[in-house]
């Protein structure tokens, strides 16, 4: 009973730890793997990974960077299994990513805030588009469709509304009115 | 370096790898900037953290823009099942599978948590994708925190491809230490280590019983062993045969019938049929080079053509990258150690000080530098046997009050006992080396009651050839992993780190002394060349050693944790 008892334990605290950080893992494994449905896959992988190992957690440690070391194998093996079907990074450009990112949590979180205010600066269609896009999941080509546009012409829309956001957030930033 | 590019050449390249469009050669260009420019690097994480916080959270929380509005066309919502077929320019989804409805991912990852709440075991997936594997509750041999279960003996080292048999037997990640267990391998490939230094791969379909680290029963299966000097006798046994290895490398397929055919690729092998009892009722050995054909139910053994393409290879193992970065030098340095070498060159057989003014490491025999990823480079002790090892070109008198430490990642090429950094007393010669200090791994031996898997922690004083005070890690060490160690005297008491956890076990009561000797420090080995007379003197290690650093005081357990959090996080092991 005691033993019981002390797994759910566990259990509740796995599902805390993963549902709480899960997003932050999720963008993680984005930012290598960008298809949405690939990091996903990725993402349940590693949950389960995570769970097979939950023993060895050590809670002094913060869970997202575990989990995101986990991760990383995970996009490594998704990029050894699947590099028939998709176009993968390469295994040296990736581990270069991984290392880079250590230094950046800070100001990836200053950018993140930044770019909520940025996003109310964009246009009545812009908007719409990143939530098609983002929101809703939506290929280009079924925005397209929906909007009556060229494909073409909505690519390189995304393109400028995605520059727009990026150079806004940089210019919050260096302003330091990112408060 | 790649050639330089225009400002709006690096916006539409990452945009058109965001929706998937990238033609090969924009791939290959994308994937040349990554490798070599730092600049385009760090662009590319800051631009690509904002396509997935976008495609991860949507639009932020409380954004009043987020609707629950539909695309329409023509007055009409637009189904996700239609498509344009029309243009798609590039390949816009990777997938080919059938995309999920809006914000489905989300309650998909809540329900996912509430069936591991509820402790289901079925996982399902949306259709379309492959067999649905079923991921059982945690093994019950996964007993405690960090150690290895009761009666562990053999690590997986690496799966490739790895699909196991659901419901049947157990479904081991890497670095899981398994005890007496059975696994039922549908297809790939599973490389063990076993504590006795056995090395064991295995190709589905399988179905193997792991009985002890010495013997392995196989239903059926293909499979091949590399067996170290110290590890014979190891018994591989299958329906009515068995072969037993006299140091060396074999391989066996074993059809589910029993059939068998066996090839020594090394060394030399027994097989033997098995009456009901299982004792050999026919053997025959088999030396290099040569095969056999085993079939159990005629009682049969014959000689039979060598073809080595009808067994398995051995497995390669790649090494994992240790992307150490300026931010782990920093750590380091900000310690404060006594010396410091990150083996980043060799100059005149000689690698140098992160620390201004401390003597180098001097190489001898063919260690060499090996990329460790990112740039980073590590020292390489390759197999082989040879004399090898590197010894630093001074001396070091690692204090007694407050005490001392010795921090390094290593990544061993097998379970063995192997030294990976000692101590000995400079002075007169005499029979044998003096240590006054040791870290060394540890396998099974049965001249030796050091337990097996781990890593041991030897401090000896007054320096000598004998007894002194042991510590084992309670985790214990994965073979092609890197791991993160620190042993250090802090206050008269040993303490030992392991991937930044401290060994529990209690330490040897604290010493009280307070003089210290000037030592020369090996790395790699147990005692330098030319070695004593009789006795063990090589103890090889085989593998990769980095960063190692020696402290004229100890650590404190942040300090340790950090480190290891440093390398642990983007590039070395997740945790024992």
């Amino acid at each position: 009973m005691a033993q019981s008892s002390s797994a759910g334990q566990d259990t509740e605290r796995f599902v805390r730890l993963f549902v709480e950080g899960q997003r932050e893992v999720l963008r993680y494994i984005l930012a290598l793997v960008p298809d949405v449905e690939d990091a996903h896959e990725i993402l349940q992988e590693t949950a389960v990974d995570l769970w097979k190992k939950f023993d060895r957690y050590d809670p002094a440690f913060p869970f997202v960077p575990w989990a995101c070391r986990f991760a990383l194998l995970r996009v490594l093996k998704f990029r050894q299994q699947e590099s028939r079907r998709c176009r993968c990074l390469s295994l040296e450009a990736i581990t270069q990513l991984a290392a880079d990112r250590s230094d950046k949590d800070e100001l990836l979180e200053d950018r993140r805030r930044a770019l909520a205010a940025c996003l109310k600066h964009l246009s009545e269609s812009e908007r719409l588009m990143v939530e098609q896009r983002y929101s809703q999941q939506m290929s280009v080509a079924k925005i397209a469709l929906a909007s009556e546009r060229n494909v073409f012409t909505l690519y390189k829309a995304l393109e400028r509304v995605r520059r727009r956001l990026f150079e806004c957030v940089h210019r919050r930033l260096e302003l330091g009115t990112n408060r | 370096m790649a050639r330089p590019f225009p400002d709006h050449e690096r916006y539409r390249l990452l945009s058109a790898w965001c929706d998937g469009t990238l033609s090969d050669s924009q791939m290959d260009r994308l994937d040349e900037l990554l490798r070599t420019d730092p600049e385009f690097r760090s662009f590319y994480l800051e631009y690509m953290d904002q396509h997935a916080v976008l495609a991860a959270d949507g639009l932020p929380v409380g954004n009043p823009l987020l609707t629950d509005r539909r695309p329409r066309s023509g007055g009409r919502e637009v189904a996700d099942s239609e498509t344009d077929g029309r243009v798609r320019p590039g390949r816009e989804s990777r997938s080919g599978r059938s995309r999920r409805g809006p914000r489905s991912w989300h309650r998909w990852s809540v329900a996912a948590a509430a069936l591991l709440l509820i402790g289901l075991t079925a996982w399902l997936r949306p259709a379309g994708r492959r067999e649905t594997p079923t991921v059982a509750r945690p093994p019950l041999w996964v007993a405690r925190p960090g150690l290895a279960p009761a009666g562990g003996f053999a690590v997986v080292v690496q799966l490739d491809q790895a699909e196991w048999q659901p419901g049947e037997g157990q479904m081991p990640s890497e670095g899981d230490i398994l005890a007496a267990s059975r696994l039922v391998l549908c297809s790939g490939r599973m490389t063990l280590a076993l504590l006795s230094g056995v090395t064991l791969t295995i190709e589905g379909p399988a179905d193997l019983e792991l009985l002890t680290m010495d013997r392995v029963h196989c239903r059926r299966g293909k499979l091949r062993a590399r067996v170290p000097a110290g590890a014979e006798g190891f018994v591989v046994s299958s329906p009515g045969s068995a072969v037993v290895d006299l140091g060396t490398e074999f391989a066996l397929n074993i059809a589910g019938d029993g059939q068998a055919r066996m090839m020594v690729f090394e060394g030399e092998a027994e097989a033997a049929v098995l009456n009901a009892s299982g004792s050999p009722l026919r053997s025959q050995q088999v030396t290099e080079s040569h095969a056999i054909a085993i079939d159990p139910r005629v009682g049969q053994i014959e000689k039979a053509t060598a073809r080595a393409d009808e067994f398995i290879t051995a497995s390669v193992l790649v090494a994992p990258p240790l992307p150490l970065g300026a931010s782990y030098r920093s750590a380091v340095m900000e310690a404060r150690p006594w010396g410091y070498w990150r083996f980043e060159a060799i100059e005149r057989g000689t690698t140098g000080s992160e620390v201004a003014g401390r003597p180098p490491l001097r190489a001898t025999g063919p260690v060499h530098l090996a990329v460790a990823g990112d740039g980073n480079r590590c020292a390489e002790f390759g197999p082989g046997g040879a004399e090898q090892y590197l010894e630093m070109d001074g001396l070091w008198s690692p204090p007694a009050t407050p005490g001392y430490a010795v921090e390094l990642w290593f990544l061993s090429g097998r379970i063995g006992q192997s030294a990976l950094a000692s101590l000995i007393e400079t002075g007169p010669t005499s029979d044998d080396y003096k240590h006054l200090f040791l870290i060394e791994l540890t396998a099974s031996d049965r001249q030796s009651l050091f337990p097996p898997g781990s890593v041991r922690f030897l401090h000896r004083w007054p320096p000598g050839d004998w007894g002194g005070d042991n510590m084992f890690s309670s985790r214990y060490y994965v073979p092609n992993r890197w791991h993160h160690v620190v042993a250090q005297r802090n206050g008269g008491r040993m303490e030992l780190y392991l991937d930044g956890a401290p060994t529990e076990s209690g330490s040897p009561r604290p010493d009280v002394e307070s003089a210290t000797e000037a030592c020369r420090l090996l790395v790699g080995r147990l005692k330098p060349v030319p070695g004593p007379k009789g006795g063990v003197h090589a103890r090889a290690f085989v593998g990769r050693i980095d960063e190692l650093a020696l402290y004229d005081r100890p650590l404190s357990a942040d300090e340790i944790r950090r480190h290891f959090g440093l390398g642990a996080l983007w590039g070395g092991s997740p945790g024992p």
